[in-house]
């Protein structure tokens, strides 16, 4: 087929239809990580109200987690993970070992406790890395389209191209598999996430009036992304990196399991699970108890992230 | 032609892109990599692997040399043995054994979601705010938070080792002898518990999207008319209503191929199913970091490829961008 002329009338509709197909394309990114869960009568209840009693419940576990992460065997009734070690297997509900014990004998409701710190860190530290790097990276994106919006766009373009776990599992592997590593990891994974939701957000906003008038009044471009731009993007940004917490915790978890995780030695969430992948038939409790845990964690996450977008009204279709 | 020609090329810039990262990361490994992969061997065996595998040429030369042999399917060898005699043996010999019990997986589990998704969708955007919309919602919620791993593990634990409600997997000792053959029962004996476990995240984020997608869609004119009309609603629904959010879904599908990437790996590792993952597994455990570089070389160009193919799906389906090329 003869093309007359390729850049007239074409291009608008594909424009068009490019933009759908970003907007299609970012709430899958987000959707990879979790779509939005509360129905519409939902996030106008929240809207109105406030977190109601599911909200009340996330945030009461997320302070227990918080408790389990700074203290530890600290808290009284807690054995300590390495020294105080009985009767490998026990089931559910052994005396003093509620949650039993793991093949070496080790108390598993200790080693959740004592996991939690680096499971949360890994989660929180990693997030926080791609919610600041990857929110500049996305909002200068956004803000200048042109060709620093492309280029900044193709390499998070090529950052996707790669599966997330498997990303994170060849960086483990290379690099090393000490806390700090797997950190990294998961850091780098979460980058190009928030990059593509914050320059999507980004870009609904800087068309907006009071941007115009900003840069009238003769604000330089990066005080109208730090003043005017980059506080309205944060609440899309912050409810999709509650996300990406839940996220990175299980992936902590998948890479443990394939064998990619924080070196064996350290306690995690993961690690239990894995110490526990040989004993499922005699001693399912190993494994089931710390995956339990994140299950309720990426829960409450979900939940909260949820609530946080219905709040600050953050539009579907702006992701 | 032209968006295909434009497409095509990103294709191929992507793909050296990622092909030399794959490369380059292995490169940043601070140990040496022959000591790596081949730690017991004698000094004069490490310098002869050193020199078979090109390991003293330029960085670019190297490279290059990965590539080409690349392309061709030769990815680099997997070595055993000690002392004065390594062996390798190349990683294509079990990866073409193992790659369509990976494949096969993940695309029982997407088939499986959307065949759930799909009509859930549809009922509760149809049926918005009812109790069976609520109830759905609220299963959808744990779905969502349920990793893949959680699911896989207590199917093994409570369905096939507890209940004996289902055989787990047969261990196959060699993986040629797996049986890949859809129209098996066999096949469904090894693959139904793997693909329901990797399948319930994804059943949570298609219903969802789509049903969100679908509210909206039937506040148009256009399904006012057909109602209007005397259609049945079935058939408005799934014929006037699902088809504009079937773009979405399949834009969904392609990029959530990355997360069942990522799942696929830890279910077969929990299954003992011989897929990539488990062979994945099995190199790192190794160290034998060459084998794993390929193995992340080839998962990350096979998702590259089925973005690739989605996208141009998505043009071919995409009534606007057909029109543009109409007008063009």
């Amino acid at each position: 087929m003869p093309e007359p002329s390729p850049e007239s009338g074409r291009d608008i509709a594909t424009a068009l239809a490019d933009d759908e197909h970003r907007h299609a394309l970012t709430p899958a990114s987000a959707g990879v990580m979790a779509g939005g869960v509360l129905s519409g009568p939902e996030t106008e209840r929240i809207r109105r109200k406030g977190l109601g009693i599911g909200g009340w419940l996330c945030v009461a576990w997320l302070i227990v987690i918080l408790f389990m992460a700074f203290f530890g065997s600290k808290i009284p009734g807690i054995p300590d993970p390495v020294n105080d070690v009985t009767t490998p297997r026990l089931g559910w509900g052994a005396s003093g070992h509620p949650f039993g014990t793991d093949g070496q004998g080790r108390d598993v409701l200790s080693l959740i406790v004592n996991g939690t710190y680096n499971s949360m860190y890994i989660g929180i530290v990693s997030v926080f890395f791609g919610l600041v790097v990857g929110g500049f990276l996305g909002i200068v994106a956004g803000y200048f389209k042109g060709a620093v919006g492309g280029v900044l766009g193709g390499m998070t373009d090529i950052l996707l191209a790669y599966p997330q776990l498997v990303l994170a599992l060849s960086v483990v592997t290379f690099l090393g598999n000490s806390v700090f590593w797997v950190t990294v990891a998961l850091a780098i994974v979460s980058v190009p996430v928030l990059a593509r939701i914050s320059r999507a957000s980004t870009l609904s906003w800087s068309e907006r009036e009071f941007v115009l008038a900003a840069r009238a009044q003769g604000a330089k471009h990066g005080r109208v992304m730090l003043r005017e731009i980059f506080p309205n993007v944060l609440p899309a940004m912050l409810s999709i990196a509650l996300l990406g917490v839940a996220v990175v915790i299980v992936a902590e978890a998948g890479l443990a399991i394939i064998g990619a995780g924080v070196n064996p030695e350290k306690i995690t969430w993961g690690n239990t699970i894995q110490s526990g992948i040989t004993d499922l038939t005699d001693a399912p409790n190993i494994v089931l108890a710390p995956s339990f845990v994140i299950f309720i964690t990426v829960m409450a996450l979900n939940f909260l992230g949820d609530v946080l977008r219905a709040k600050f009204d953050v539009r579907e279709s702006a992701l | 032609m032209r968006t295909f020609a434009l497409k095509l090329g990103r294709l191929v810039f992507v793909l050296i892109i990622v092909t030399f990262l794959s490369f380059w990361m292995l490169k940043l490994q601070k140990q040496d990599i022959v000591s790596t992969v081949a730690p017991n061997a004698t000094r004069a065996e490490q310098e002869r692997l050193r020199a078979d595998i090109g390991l003293k040429d330029p960085f670019f030369t190297q490279y290059w040399h990965w590539v080409t042999h690349f392309v061709q399917g030769d990815f680099g060898k997997t070595y055993t043995g000690a002392g004065a005699h390594v062996t390798g043996v190349p990683v294509s010999d079990s990866l073409w054994k193992r790659l369509p019990v990976s494949l096969e997986l993940m695309l029982y589990a997407q088939i499986l979601a959307l065949a759930i998704a799909i009509p859930l969708g549809v009922l509760t955007a149809y049926r918005n705010g009812t109790m069976f919309d609520r109830l759905s919602n609220v299963l959808a919620f744990a779905m969502l938070a349920m990793p893949a791993f959680l699911a896989a593990l207590l199917l093994v634990i409570y369905v096939a080792a507890q209940w004996h409600v289902w055989d787990l997997p047969t261990q196959y000792s060699g993986v040629g002898d797996f049986p890949l053959n859809p129209f098996t029962s066999e096949n469904w004996k090894q693959l139904l518990l793997p693909t329901i476990s990797l399948a319930v995240a994804q059943i949570a984020i298609y219903m969802r999207l789509l049903r969100s997608d679908m509210i909206a869609t039937l506040q148009e004119d256009f399904i006012t008319t057909a109602k209007a009309k005397g259609i049945p609603a079935r058939r408005v629904l799934f014929r006037h209503a699902l088809r504009p959010s079937s773009l979405t879904l399949l834009t969904v599908a392609g990029l959530n191929v990355g997360a069942l990437i990522g799942g696929a790996l830890v279910v077969e590792r929990i299954f003992n199913l011989p897929g990539i993952g488990g062979r994945l597994a099995e190199a790192i455990l190794g160290k034998q970091v060459i084998e794993v570089q390929a193995l992340v070389a080839v998962i990350a160009i096979i998702y590259v490829l089925v973005n690739f193919f989605v996208d141009l799906l998505y043009t071919v389906l995409d009534p606007r961008i057909r029109h543009a090329r109409a007008i063009a």
